[in-house]
């Protein structure tokens, strides 16, 4: 249980005059117990304890700020302590003003929403189920309808196990409490889209089996599988990349492999597992950047792939700018510290419904805020608006970089186009993904731009009546 | 010369020689001092002023509770309650009640606290202290709303003040206090000549309707406990953000360290251990320079190659150490001191 911060009433306790607690709220009797206490015990929360002995040493009323830590959360409390008079003369009360509980903050200081649209920005997804496989909470890439339609069903009956995975196996897993790793799945309803699931079994605080916690990763290659175009009729041979190349072989076979390095790398950079000298700390990091690079290039190039494919189609969900902006915003923050940028955000209470598909928009303003960071001075203002424009909804990122010429207006969305840069980890690519799946979503990107005087880009997207 | 001068003379005399025995002591004290930290003319200055206004708040305060709440009718106890001077002072001077380590140490921190509001004050104009006071208050959350209302409210108090030391008794910490109302209370028992039990019923009732959460420093202390997890961004750690106190606040929870020692470490050389302590933190190099040059006032340079130099780890380690039990540390630096006594 979270509780978060405001209190309508504060948490209430007693102690007697032994420091006995003999009254108590259930949220202060939880941490009592799971700090060693038994009911009608002394306090066994130290903390507490130590201000109640100073309260009645002092013989005064005290407030203060008291931290204490009950499982996975650090539980903030500002506590009142008051003596107690007349017939409960030597007992001290307790109130608790403000309770707040956060997890034991991580490495990673990514907030859950953050990691769930970076989830979405990757394709993946995750399912969190009860121990009958019932599910509790999902979040599916590319179905934003699936909340409502699967919470409270039955994993098996949302889910067809497809070839060469077996349902058979994903039952052998759950009844030994296995984690079940890669299995292929496809949606029974709705999109149908297709899947690589895999999950680990969750126990809760008494050793017990809980359910599970799945995540999924979409399966592009199958999902567009069954409406592949014909062989040799969709690149021309002027392509760079083949139909299969990336989607069917390199693209998975690169990516784990590199997620396993730059994860690898991560938690020696950060000295996980133990102290590290400093100098190879940082070679970890660099190893950790270097792959993430690559794994950008790999996710550039499939997307590429998908693109160039006669069949390539997007959803048309019920989005939001202002709200896929914040999100995006909210992805690139701590790039954008790193480089003292402020991103200026239109104000949340703006709305500006458009139709096109969540994670292919939210990919584009990530690559031209990302764009924007990269190439502005350290120190510089992005700033992101909205306007309406005729039937259509626009957003455009303006930054105060170094500008781009007239001339290369057009060659800037060009495939591999890095107007001669280099080292900065771009892939030339982004612009070229950004505009066509612009395009596909029967929009628009355009930029206007001088040398010395910013550029601002230009997505627009047709206007949705709300 | 009348007869009665001569005898203040006389009297005068006696109490200069029996003084004059510790004038070793004085100027041992000024010659060699221990810290390294410099005490100048305005520090002492305003420490006496403090000093004075709170045992004068509390002999006050006590005489009228003594008066109103339990019928006291002794003259000298409602002379002293209504009086705008304090009059047990010097007594507790002269018995060397003052001299306790917790309750100096305390004056120097608000003393420090009140030099820090005027540097800052010097950075920033009273407009833009007004706006960062408020930027909480219309917070969502009504709990941070609601501290920082608190906060607020204790901050109008300390400024409607008379001068410029914040001497209100809200502001005391409760050991503090405690410490104080008793030996004032013997003072006054002294200096009245009663010794009925009033004056003890109402210093207990002032200890006990004291509201330690009602301070200054407390109230940031929960506003920085609401805000802080929400805003854990190092970017938006600054005193021109927050304020003096709840930039202090924050970067005590931050740090595990306490806010007195942020302030203490804000008077020594080159504020070395603040610095060490905005590196252990993380603050970017920009932001700390930024927070050195507000919050230093002996003109000193902070540079962004020296501040980069620090090892993170080893800040971390230092203040990690810093922040534990403090009996522990006083006890570790006098048997450093002792053991290099004996090899000297």
């Amino acid at each position: 249980m979270t509780v978060s911060g405001n209190l309508a009433e504060p948490v209430r306790g007693q102690l007697d005059s032994d420091g006995r607690l003999i009254a108590a709220d259930p949220l202060l009797l939880r941490l009592h117990l799971h700090c060693g206490g038994y009911e009608g015990g002394p306090l066994a929360v130290p903390q507490l304890s130590n201000l109640c002995r100073l309260s009645r040493q002092l013989n005064m009323n005290l407030s203060r700020p008291v931290q204490a830590a009950d499982d996975d959360n650090l539980i903030n409390m500002w506590v009142e302590t008051r003596l107690q008079r007349a017939e409960n003369a030597g007992n001290i009360a307790i109130s608790i003003i403000d309770w707040k509980e956060t997890p034991v903050p991580s490495n990673s200081g990514e907030s859950l929403g953050r990691q769930r649209d970076f989830d979405r920005l990757n394709g993946r997804g995750s399912i969190r189920t009860d121990a009958s496989l019932r599910i509790m909470a999902l979040s599916l890439p590319d179905d934003l309808d699936a909340v409502e339609k699967y919470i409270g069903q039955s994993l098996l009956d949302v889910v067809d196990f497809i070839a060469p995975s077996k349902q058979s196996v994903l039952i052998e897993s759950i009844s030994e409490r296995q984690p079940v790793r890669a299995q292929n799945v496809r949606q029974k309803y709705g999109k149908k889209l297709h899947y690589i699931l895999s999950g680990q079994p969750l126990i809760d605080n008494d050793g017990l089996f809980s359910g599970y916690r799945f995540s999924l990763e979409l399966d592009e290659n199958e999902a567009t599988g069954d409406s592949l175009d014909e062989p040799g009729s969709t690149i021309p041979k002027n392509e760079l990349i083949s139909d299969s190349l990336f989607g069917s072989q390199l693209g998975p076979a690169l990516r784990q492999p590199l997620g396993k390095i730059i994860a690898n790398a991560e938690t020696i950079g950060s000295r996980l597992e133990g102290p590290l000298r400093g100098d190879y700390s940082d070679y970890a990091k660099d190893i950790a950047s270097a792959g993430r690079h690559l794994m950008d290039l790999v996710n550039d190039l499939s997307d590429l792939e998908a693109i160039q494919r006669t069949s390539f189609s997007v959803a048309a969900d019920d989005i939001d700018l202002v709200d896929l902006c914040h999100r995006a915003a909210g992805l690139l923050a701590v790039k954008a510290a790193d480089h003292q940028i402020r991103i200026d955000l239109p104000d949340k209470d703006i709305e500006m419904p458009v139709k096109g598909e969540f994670r292919r928009v939210l990919q584009i303003l990530v690559n031209l805020i990302g764009n924007a960071i990269r190439y502005s001075p350290d120190g510089s203002v992005i700033k992101l608006q909205v306007v309406q424009d005729g039937e259509y909804s626009a957003i455009t990122v303006r930054d105060q970089g170094a500008g781009i010429a007239e001339d290369d207006h057009q060659r800037i969305f060009e495939k591999f186009e890095r107007l001669g840069r280099s080292g900065d980890g771009g892939s030339g690519l982004g612009l070229f993904i950004s505009r066509r799946l612009a395009n596909a979503m029967d929009g628009s990107l355009s930029v206007e731009s001088a040398v010395g005087k910013g550029s601002t880009f230009k997505l627009s997207l047709p206007s949705r009546a709300v | 010369m009348d007869q009665n001068s001569g005898v203040g003379l006389v009297q005068q005399a006696a109490a200069i020689s029996a003084s004059s025995a510790y004038i070793s002591d004085d100027l041992a004290a000024a010659l060699f001092p221990k810290s390294d930290v410099i005490l100048s003319d305005r520090m002492l200055s305003n420490g006496r002023q403090y000093l004075r206004a709170i045992v004068q708040d509390i002999e006050a305060e006590i005489c009228l509770i003594a008066a109103k709440d339990f019928g006291l009718t002794h003259d000298t106890i409602i002379e002293i309650g209504n009086s705008s001077r304090g009059h047990s002072y010097g007594l507790l001077q002269k018995a060397g009640l003052l001299e306790s380590k917790a309750l100096l140490d305390h004056v120097f921190v608000s003393v420090q606290r009140v030099e820090l509001g005027a540097r800052l004050a010097q950075k920033i104009s009273q407009a833009d202290l007004e706006t960062v006071w408020t930027r909480h208050l219309d917070n969502e959350d009504s709990a941070v709303a609601d501290a920082a209302m608190a906060l607020l409210v204790a901050q109008s108090r300390d400024n409607a003040g008379p001068g410029s030391i914040h001497s209100h008794i809200d502001n005391l910490p409760a050991d503090i206090i405690f410490a104080l109302t008793w030996p004032i209370v013997a003072a006054l028992q002294k200096l009245s000549g009663y010794d009925g039990p009033e004056l003890s019923k109402a210093a207990e009732r002032l200890l006990g309707s004291h509201d330690e959460g009602a301070a200054t420093q407390n109230r940031a202390r929960r506003l920085a406990q609401l805000v802080d997890p929400l805003d854990q961004g190092s970017e938006n750690l600054h005193p021109l953000h927050d304020g003096l106190d709840l930039f202090l606040a924050r970067l005590a929870g931050r740090s595990d360290l306490s806010v007195d020692q942020l302030i203490r470490f804000t008077a020594e050389p080159n504020m070395i251990r603040l610095v060490l302590t905005m590196r252990a933190v993380n603050l970017t190099t920009e932001q700390a320079l930024s927070i050195f040059g507000i919050l230093d006032g002996s003109g000193q340079l902070l540079t962004p190659a020296s501040y980069k130099d620090i090892d993170g780890d080893k800040a971390s380690d230092l203040v990690t150490k810093w922040s534990g039990n403090a009996l522990y540390q006083d006890a570790q630096r006098l048997l450093n001191s002792y053991d290099s006594g004996v090899s000297d």
